[in-house]
């Protein structure tokens, strides 16, 4: 199996965009904080240490690489938490007294808790991962084979949000999609067209008390939601529309802005007209893949192509007199 | 240092190819769309088929709950593609690796053993997710040298200087299948193409 040494983890590509940003505000106070600025900042509440959300960032970077694993980046914070000098009560030594209120250990407040390292590191990660599907997902050739995006569960949670409208709370008693803007289809499928404004209300402080101020899942803290990919013809199937009920063409057409810049447009549409219809179906059949000799994993479609339309062409010719495999029809 | 298992998914030879099969090679010059299409489809097969596989063997022996290793190994996936390949990138942390070749598990940055659950209660933690004074350095039975629980001196955690794991190949699905996804992918793109272009 070949390693390809240059790809880097595209969440990896994410995290060494965004910069540190101590801070001795909550959650809540970091939302004051223009969304434009959190989206590019590792960013910690109550990390009053610039040492610290320092080393946080490192260690996400490393998490985010393939590096190290969960366990290791929550022993890391830990580490770095206790060559700080930080205690769930003082806070870190050098934060000017009072500004971080004392926390009880072992709650979500201390930062040494495995609670909180815990939230910590899914949070940071996943928020690098989401980043980077979008990424992936809003290049030109994604956009016009894939235009959309379905709303999925990714990991079970004993106390979901209520999202679909299936789990509704006092808290939280209308479905999360429809107050973003979406109409929840038969199924409880939750699905747009990428670059669709829902996906950055779904994220908006505005809406939501736990939502993470990005327009890519997770979304929200702790959420395990994520996303699937939807094919052109699964949105047609789907009926599935732009805000103003455009298709997915004049959708894209129209520039939909998403929180990291302006949408690309999707690459043209192929025509395969005036391509020979058995030539279509020979490519068409011929797709087979075969592992190559000596190198395994590497799947190669040209011999099978060949062997294919070669016989499928010899079986056109004879049913077709005047056609030449060679030159197509006979001078 | 490498950071990821790359699934290279080519289509090859547009050049030794018969003037016929290029008449279509030319209609598919660009083939990033059809590409991105086989690396989609192919990054949503193995992420089912993650997420679908219930073997939780460590859990099961230790009785404690499935921590989730392999549907957050699924959202751990990714797909690429440029105009000759579709790529899957699996992470490193995921393990899956194992898949292709042994893996040698050593400690590192300066530690001198590697800490393995042995009880449910530790499965999915790491011996700093316990609060100081929880566990102590011990062994079991006078033999085995284990972190083991201050209170009762049960073993928390195996200390073992390096883990070998055979490779095993069934962790990720077979190159057969990986084949079949592509090969319908593709055919559902050409088939996308003629009902939009109007070829057939």
């Amino acid at each position: 199996m070949p390693v390809d040494s240059s790809s880097i983890f595209d969440a990896a590509r994410s995290a060494g965009a965004r910069k540190v940003m101590e801070t001795t505000l909550g959650t809540a106070g970091l939302r004051e904080k223009g969304a434009g600025i959190l989206a590019r900042a590792v960013f910690c509440a109550r990390g009053s240490n610039a040492i610290f959300v320092s080393d946080l960032k490192t260690i996400i970077d490393r998490l985010a690489q393939g590096d190290i694993g969960e366990g290791q980046a929550r022993t890391a914070i830990w580490e770095s938490l206790k060559a700080l000098g930080y205690t769930p009560e003082g806070g870190f030594p050098d934060a000017p007294p009072g500004a971080v209120p004392p926390a009880v250990a072992g709650t979500l407040q201390d930062l040494s808790s495995f609670r909180r390292r815990d939230l910590i590191v899914r949070t940071q990660l996943q928020l690098m991962r989401g980043a980077g599907e979008q990424t992936r997902g809003h290049t030109p050739e994604r956009l016009r084979t894939h235009p959309g995006w379905e709303f999925i569960r990714i990991e079970d949670r004993d106390a979901p949000r209520n999202w679909e409208g299936k789990a509704p709370t006092r808290q939280d008693p209308i479905a999360r999609w429809i107050i973003a803007g979406g109409e929840v289809s038969e199924g409880s499928k939750m699905y747009a067209l990428k670059g669709d404004p829902i996906w950055g209300e779904l994220g908006s402080y505005d809406n939501f008390d736990d939502a993470l101020g990005v327009d890519f899942p997770p979304f929200a803290f702790n959420s395990g939601m994520g996303w699937s990919e939807l094919s052109a013809s699964e949105c047609e199937t789907l009926g599935i529309a732009g805000p103003a009920g455009e298709t997915p063409d004049e959708w894209f057409q129209s520039g939909p802005v998403v929180m990291a810049g302006k949408l690309p447009l999707p690459t043209p549409q192929i025509s395969l007209k005036g391509v020979d219809p058995a030539l279509i179906e020979a490519f068409k059949q011929a797709t087979g893949a075969k592992e190559r000799a000596g190198k395994p994993l590497t799947m190669d479609y040209s011999d099978i192509l060949e062997e294919s339309i070669a016989r499928r062409a010899e079986i056109y010719q004879k049913a077709n007199p005047d056609y030449d495999p060679e030159y197509g029809k006979k001078p | 240092m490498n950071s990821a298992v790359t699934i290279n998914l080519e289509i090859l030879g547009a050049d030794a190819v018969a003037k016929a099969t290029r008449d279509i090679m030319s209609a598919l010059t660009d083939r990033r769309a059809l590409m991105a299409q086989v690396a989609v489809d192919s990054q949503q097969f193995l992420r089912k088929s993650l997420i679908s596989d219930s073997r939780h063997a460590t859990a099961m022996r230790l009785g404690a709950a499935p921590s989730g290793h392999r549907a957050k190994s699924a959202a751990g996936v990714e797909a690429d593609s440029d105009n000759d390949s579709a790529f899957l990138r699996i992470p490193r942390n995921t393990g899956l690796g194992r898949a292709f070749h042994d893996m040698n598990i050593a400690p590192r940055s300066g530690k001198k053993y590697l800490t393995i659950p042995a009880c449910a209660a530790t499965y999915g933690k790491s011996a700093r997710d316990f609060p100081q004074g929880v566990l102590k350095i011990g062994s079991y039975q006078g033999r085995f040298p284990a972190l083991v629980y201050a209170a009762d001196g049960k073993p928390a955690f195996w200390l073992v200087k390096r883990v070998r794991q055979k490779q095993d190949r069934s962790l990720l699905p077979s190159d057969a299948e990986f084949g079949k996804v592509a090969s319908r992918s593709a055919t559902v793109f050409i088939d996308n193409l003629i009902a939009k272009g109007g070829a057939a």
